[in-house]
């Protein structure tokens, strides 16, 4: 074996180890209501726009749709984080499950948004 | 010299803290890069950085487009880019709360092991990444706005306004 194979076996085995240790289960829990926030805001931003009745009630809530809309973003990664980051279960198996799902989502609700107000 | 309103104070703050995130982001995304022991404290401070000035964007740019935005708005959709209010700022005003949530979760990561655990650095980067690019989109959608606000008075018929 030379210096070089040896050099790279031992880089794997480092890497193989440093995959081993995980999101800690607060990131975790918090990366997964990220996702399901973001989701969240283009959801809320769809079903606002497209139902009147919705949207006047935000507005009457904290006094502009906008700002009820935002809290109620915040609270959902807050709440759905706490919640996630409370119990004990272990949610994503996967080492990189909550990257690949955060990426995801961040995508999808960003170009959920653009694609809404671009066809509506 | 005009005077300097609340508003003009307000609306170029919003950018200007937007861009500071930015930066934080970056610093965070490079700092992770490199990881090590060294620099853990480093990217704690500057993950909590980059929460505050995109929090506080937000605060500034909420608080304008709530109370000031309505009579810009007017004018945009009367001018000649309409879609500067139709598509780029109700979009903007909705994409804001991704880069806020990425924001807010961000030092949440970086308190964790960055040097020992692959993916918590892989995740410290994406979200870093994500938020510099979301903010940049949204620091374009603003300056489209603000076109839009400008064409439309070069329109008005203003004296003047057509040299």
């Amino acid at each position: 074996m030379t210096n070089t194979e040896i050099g790279r076996a031992a880089g794997m085995a480092a890497r193989t180890k440093e995959d081993e240790v995980g999101l800690d289960h607060t990131a975790t829990a918090y990366g997964i209501a990220a996702a399901i926030a973001v989701l969240f805001n283009t959801l809320l931003a769809w079903v606002k726009d497209a139902y009147d009745p919705l949207n006047n009630a935000m507005a009457k809530t904290l006094g502009h749709h906008w700002t009820t809309h935002g809290v109620a973003v915040v609270l959902v990664f807050l709440i759905v984080g706490f919640v996630l980051s409370r119990s004990s279960a272990d949610w994503i198996k996967s080492p990189y499950g909550v990257v690949y799902m955060l990426c995801a989502a961040v995508v999808m609700a960003g170009l959920g948004l653009a694609g809404w107000f671009l066809l509506v | 010299m005009g005077a300097l309103t609340l508003s003009d104070v307000i609306l170029y703050a919003h950018p200007t803290f937007g861009v500071f995130g930015i930066l934080a982001g970056v610093w965070v995304f490079v700092e992770a890069l490199n990881a090590s022991a060294a620099n853990a404290k480093r990217i704690w401070i500057a993950s909590i950085a980059c929460a505050v000035f995109i929090t506080a964007s937000w605060v500034l740019g909420g608080y304008w487009y709530v109370n000031y935005y309505y009579a810009e708005k007017a004018v945009i959709l009367k001018g000649p880019w309409p879609w500067a209010h139709n598509l780029v700022m109700e979009t903007k005003e909705h994409l804001f709360f991704i880069p806020l949530v990425l924001a807010l979760y961000l030092p949440l990561v970086t308190r964790g092991d960055l040097v020992r655990s692959m993916p918590t650095r892989v995740m410290a980067m994406a979200v870093a990444f994500m938020i510099v690019g979301s903010c940049l989109v949204i620091e374009g959608a603003g300056a489209l706005i603000n076109a839009g606000a400008k064409v439309a008075f070069i329109h008005s018929g203003a004296k003047g306004a057509e040299k």
